[in-house]
């Protein structure tokens, strides 16, 4: 709980800073046109299991999502939840850790 | 009158059908509701009716808030409920005598639901088309009274008629700008010997992205520009049985406005002005409408 306090306070910070082995992914979202749709995915997206902070970006169709360590994102149940959320999830791509 | 209020109210109504997006300020949609999702819209509308050429000189003002629940069942299919509440005033000249008659109160509920048939996203693009359709349920009072008697129908804030209504809608949406084209018609029931003239309804609505010029990776909010244009036609009203010539006609409404949309709520106004009027008879002209709102994504 700690660990998340600490890192809901670096994203406030705008820093964007993951906690040492949490996992960041990146979904293509097509259809992602204005914020309002863009609060629609964060939402849902964040209510994911392990999901710690979710961003959109607009410019790119692109939605950043930090997972908790030792939690993963099933690429069919974040599909069903853009799909619920009325968009539609082109690809899914993990990344490592953005701090060693 | 009244009923040409209603198809005013239902407009804005509809014009809340897809809370997800941007979307028009006074049409439809096809743009969905998040599965499990609310939105709320609150619309202040103010409508002033004038130029009456008769003996009566009748002024006609109706000011009204609608209030709208809208709920995603299912990824392509939206419900929503809508309640106007209305305050109506009629200035009119009797026997030389300038009176004013008035009434208020909540007026009718709308059902209606959207399902989406066709949807094709791009990167930053999306084309939506839908249908739409519902009842007007005669929960308003249709039977006010003030010192002269019952209010005539125009004031009342009910129809006291089952009314039904359905449309089909498409919407291209970029980043840049928004598209959307809207066709609609409503039949309506009859109550109190009075039946309104069946309605049809054709909208198309430009919205462009004035602010930001360009996009970044954290663009929080958006402020639109709107132009829309709106054709709408009535057929006569019949009264007991008979063609009324005081009704119906022809309105084609040019309506700039203004979109500020953000994450989590948009604020919204338009000016809705008449270009065009060819009504029957003494059918009262309308002089303007303005609605000023604000949709809440929950």
């Amino acid at each position: 709980m700690k660990r998340h306090l600490v890192i809901a306070w670096l994203s406030m910070l705008g820093g964007g800073v993951a906690w040492a082995d949490d996992t960041h992914y990146q979904l293509h979202v097509d259809g992602l046109v204005c914020p309002f749709c863009a609060y629609s995915i964060e939402k849902n997206v964040g209510k994911l299991d392990g999901v710690i902070d979710v961003q959109a970006n607009l410019k790119e169709g692109l939605v950043s999502v930090l997972v908790a360590d030792g939690k993963t994102l099933d690429e069919e149940v974040v599909r069903q939840t853009i799909t619920n959320a009325g968009f539609t999830l082109v690809g899914i791509e993990s990344h490592e850790p953005a701090i060693r | 009158m009244s009923r040409i209020v209603h198809a005013l109210l239902t407009a804005l109504v509809l014009g809340l059908a897809h809370p997800v997006m941007a979307a028009p300020i006074t049409s439809n949609t096809a743009l969905p509701v998040a599965k499990g999702g609310f939105i709320v819209r609150e619309q202040l509308l103010r409508r002033s009716f004038e130029d009456d050429a008769g003996p009566a000189n009748r002024d006609l003002e109706v000011n009204g808030l609608l209030s709208i629940v809208g709920y995603g069942v299912a990824p392509r299919l939206a419900v929503f409920a809508a309640l106007p509440y209305l305050d109506k005033t009629l200035k009119v000249t009797i026997n030389g005598q300038r009176t004013n008659r008035s009434s208020e109160g909540f007026g009718d509920l709308k059902l209606f639901g959207r399902y989406t048939l066709l949807q094709r996203d791009a990167k930053s693009q999306t084309f939506r088309l839908g249908v739409f359709g519902g009842v007007k349920v005669p929960t308003g009072d249709d039977d006010k009274k003030d010192r002269f008697g019952r209010l005539p129908i125009p004031l009342q804030t009910g129809t006291g008629a089952w009314d039904s209504f359905a449309g089909i809608v498409a919407t291209y949406q970029t980043s840049d700008f928004q598209i959307d084209a809207q066709l609609s018609a409503e039949r309506n029931g009859e109550a109190n010997d009075f039946e309104a003239g069946n309605e049809i309804r054709a909208d198309l609505s430009v919205q462009y992205r004035f602010l930001p010029n360009t996009l970044n990776a954290d663009t929080q909010s958006f402020l639109y520009g709107v132009l829309e244009v709106t054709a709408f036609n009535q057929r006569k009203h019949r009264i007991a049985g008979m063609s009324d010539p005081n009704s119906g006609g022809t309105t084609v409404y040019l309506t700039p406005g203004i979109q500020y949309v953000t994450r989590k709520y948009i604020l919204e106004a338009a000016l809705q002005l008449p270009v065009q009027q060819n009504l029957h008879g003494t059918a009262l002209k309308t002089d303007y409408v303005f609605t000023a709102g604000f949709r809440v994504n929950f």
